[in-house]
């Protein structure tokens, strides 16, 4: 599995992606999604060859991908037809909405660390520190780093369960699935 | 979705999994969909974590909870542990008992010598006191016949040991040193405490035999002449450079002698000035300095003190001449001056070899990477001039560093980022440019043309420092203003 070549992460990725693309869309939009991922690995990253940078990296031109699918969908009036002229003009730069989604989204995530325990408190502010799970171990002073795996992935579930099941909550997601609701009926 | 997976998912989005942890991870994830479809669906706390100020803002509301209780972390702990009673009290037993040695330190320092030079004497008078006691003991029996001398009182025994003495040494008591004064205090005490074991343990007799043998041997010839007849018995030991000459001096030479932070303020020529490297390092280490050179002032102030000649003195102005050059270095330092490192790594499978000297490097450029850290945050530009007035702006290696509208790079301070030199490449891996140009802003330059012009090429590197080393080259900009950017230029080809 070590000697991986790029052409053979890029073949388990597409189906990966598909896959995933597909229980999120249709599977029309999903071939559409991953063909447009695999194009920007190509041709913007053909220096990329280590699994361990192609597989984030495939994650998060998949998430723009996604985002930017949304965005148009909502220009177009797929999801809520609305008139065009009350839409704003697209900014290429820094979105101010986006910026707002995104200090909403960290005052959210405080809040909800806020309420997990001291424990959990504590390993999360150790990862953002820069710690890694070996060393959380020692500074935490446990024998065996299986421990320190159980916590987070416990803490992590308390984490996301605090906040509605979702890390990110897309604000197009509600109106998609009733959009898609009204059309399907 | 395997349990093992599961739970180091926990540690992608914080950026916290060691390269072994990745690899097993992401090598899983092509195998697995749940898994795979579980990381996807990190990314967007990944992206929210990947901003440091939402990070900070976070580690920040988390310390703010953590610190109302006892925190594990190291500062947390001593905050919560000096806050308790106990431990003050504790503490503050400690720090006496600390100056109570340091004291008797001192004061052993100071003042053993001369204790040592008085038990000596103490030692060798005894013997030359002898026939005064004798007299002494001898008039006692005469005025008050049968003494107890099992139970005597210590205080009338010592009236009536020296009020013998008196008729034949005709004292004239005078004002005397310190020293002086103790020495003979002690002579008294040591006296009382041999006549009282002698009283106790000796039977009368013996005492007499032995006298009678004493007195068949001679005195010590050294104490017959320290001896002075008609001079009083403390006037004996007033003129501690005729009983004791070399000891004194060696006395003076000890307090003559300079302190162990004189001889290294001696020893220790003045700072040189601060190199690049040194300088772009300063705000990493600002507060470390300051709270040693506070440490060491306090040290000074201590150690010199207590010095009077004018020879510690010029000691005392050449420390504080050095605190001074100390305090200028820090002035320096404390504002912070920005400054850039870059250097040329390579990327292996394994690590990253050292910077090779890119204008001699042979290979394939492509192969390489330009690594460029600054020591400020800011907004970093590296691009590549492409002539005729067309520039190339860079993209780095990592996908998590902010971008900010017009393609500056957001960094914060010490942060290494990484550009592929394969950008500016052909495909036999040589540069299809001859320089690369870096700009650091403090904020974004959304008129990015302007810095690019010739006529900025041309600004004078005055105030610059340039260094360059194992690490890579650092460039600092002391006198460069804020509002510009700092612009590095990086030959790739001579």
């Amino acid at each position: 599995m070590a000697g991986l070549t790029r052409e053979e992460i890029l073949r388990q990725l597409r189906e990966r992606i598909l896959a995933f693309a597909t229980s999120r869309g249709s599977r029309e939009g999903a071939e559409d999604l991953t063909q447009d991922v695999l194009m920007v690995l190509h041709e913007k990253y053909p220096h990329v060859s280590e699994l361990t940078e192609l597989v984030p990296l495939s994650f998060q031109i998949l998430r723009f991908k996604m985002l930017d699918r949304h965005r148009k969908m909502l220009r177009r009036g797929e999801y809520n037809p609305e008139s065009l002229d009350d839409q704003p003009l697209v900014d290429s730069g820094d979105d101010p909405a986006m910026q707002a989604e995104q200090k909403e989204r960290a005052t959210q995530l405080i809040a909800a660390l806020q309420q997990l325990g001291e424990r959990c408190q504590k390993l999360f502010r150790l990862k953002l520190e820069g710690h890694t799970f070996p060393e959380i171990q020692q500074i935490v002073g446990e024998r065996s780093i299986n421990t320190i795996y159980t916590w987070d992935s416990r803490c992590r579930k308390q984490l996301l369960a605090l906040l509605g099941g979702q890390w990110e909550t897309l604000p197009l997601k509600g109106k998609c699935q009733i959009a898609n609701k009204e059309t399907v009926g | 979705m395997a349990k093992s997976w599961e739970q180091i998912l926990g540690g992608y989005a914080t950026a916290t999994l060691t390269e072994e942890e990745k690899r097993q991870l992401f090598e899983a994830a092509l195998h697995d969909q749940t898994l795979f479809d579980a990381l996807a669906n990190e990314e967007a706390l990944k992206a929210l974590l990947a901003d440091p100020e939402v990070r900070q803002r976070i580690v920040a509301s988390l310390q703010a909870t953590e610190n109302p209780q006892v925190s594990s972390s190291p500062q947390g702990w001593w905050k919560g542990w000096f806050s308790r009673p106990s431990s003050l009290a504790w503490a503050g037993g400690m720090a006496a008992m600390g100056l109570a040695l340091i004291f008797g330190w001192q004061m052993e320092k100071d003042w053993g010598p001369m204790v040592q030079q008085e038990l000596q004497v103490e030692t060798s008078v005894p013997e030359a006191k002898e026939n005064k006691d004798e007299v002494a003991f001898r008039s006692q029996l005469s005025g008050i016949g049968e003494v107890n001398e099992e139970t005597p009182a210590p205080q009338k025994k010592n009236q009536k040991e020296s009020e013998p003495v008196v008729p034949i040494s005709a004292p004239t008591p005078g004002p005397q040193p310190l020293t002086i004064a103790k020495a003979i205090n002690d002579t008294d005490r040591m006296r009382q405490t041999s006549a009282k074991v002698r009283s106790e343990r000796v039977s009368r007799q013996e005492v007499k035999k032995e006298r009678r043998l004493k007195a068949k041997k001679p005195i010590a010839p050294v104490l017959e002449s320290r001896v002075v007849p008609n001079v009083p018995e403390e006037d004996q030991f007033v003129a501690p450079s005729v009983v004791f000459p070399s000891t004194a001096e060696e006395d003076f030479q000890q307090l003559s002698r300079s302190p162990p932070f004189a001889d290294q303020v001696r020893k220790e020529d003045v700072p040189p000035s601060p190199s690049a490297r040194d300088l772009f390092y300063a705000n990493k280490s600002n507060r470390a300095d300051e709270v040693g050179k506070e440490l060491e002032g306090m040290r000074a102030q201590q150690l010199l003190g207590g010095m009077s000649s004018k020879k510690e003195r010029v000691i005392k102005e050449e420390a504080l001449g050095l605190v001074e050059v100390q305090e200028a270095v820090l002035d320096f330092v404390l504002e912070p001056k920005r400054g850039i490192r870059y250097s040329f790594v390579r990327k292996t499978l394994d690590s990253k070899e050292a910077p090779p000297d890119i204008t001699q490097f042979l290979g394939n450029l492509a192969e390489l990477r330009l690594a460029i850290e600054s020591n400020v945050s800011g907004y970093l530009y590296v691009l590549a001039d492409l002539g005729k007035e067309k520039w190339q702006l860079m993209r780095t290696v990592s996908l998590d560093i902010p971008v900010s509208s017009d393609g500056g790079i957001k960094v914060m301070p010490y942060q290494t980022v990484d550009f592929a030199l394969s950008q500016v490449t052909n495909a036999l891996g040589e540069p299809v440019v001859s320089s690369l140009t870096v700009l650091l802003s403090s904020r974004p330059l959304m008129d990015l043309g302007r810095w690019l012009g010739t006529v900025v090429i041309t600004e004078p590197s005055e105030g610059r420092l340039v260094e360059s080393g194992d690490q890579g080259v650092f460039i600092m900009d002391r006198k460069g203003k804020p509002e510009k950017p700092l612009r590095v230029e990086i030959t790739l080809v001579n």
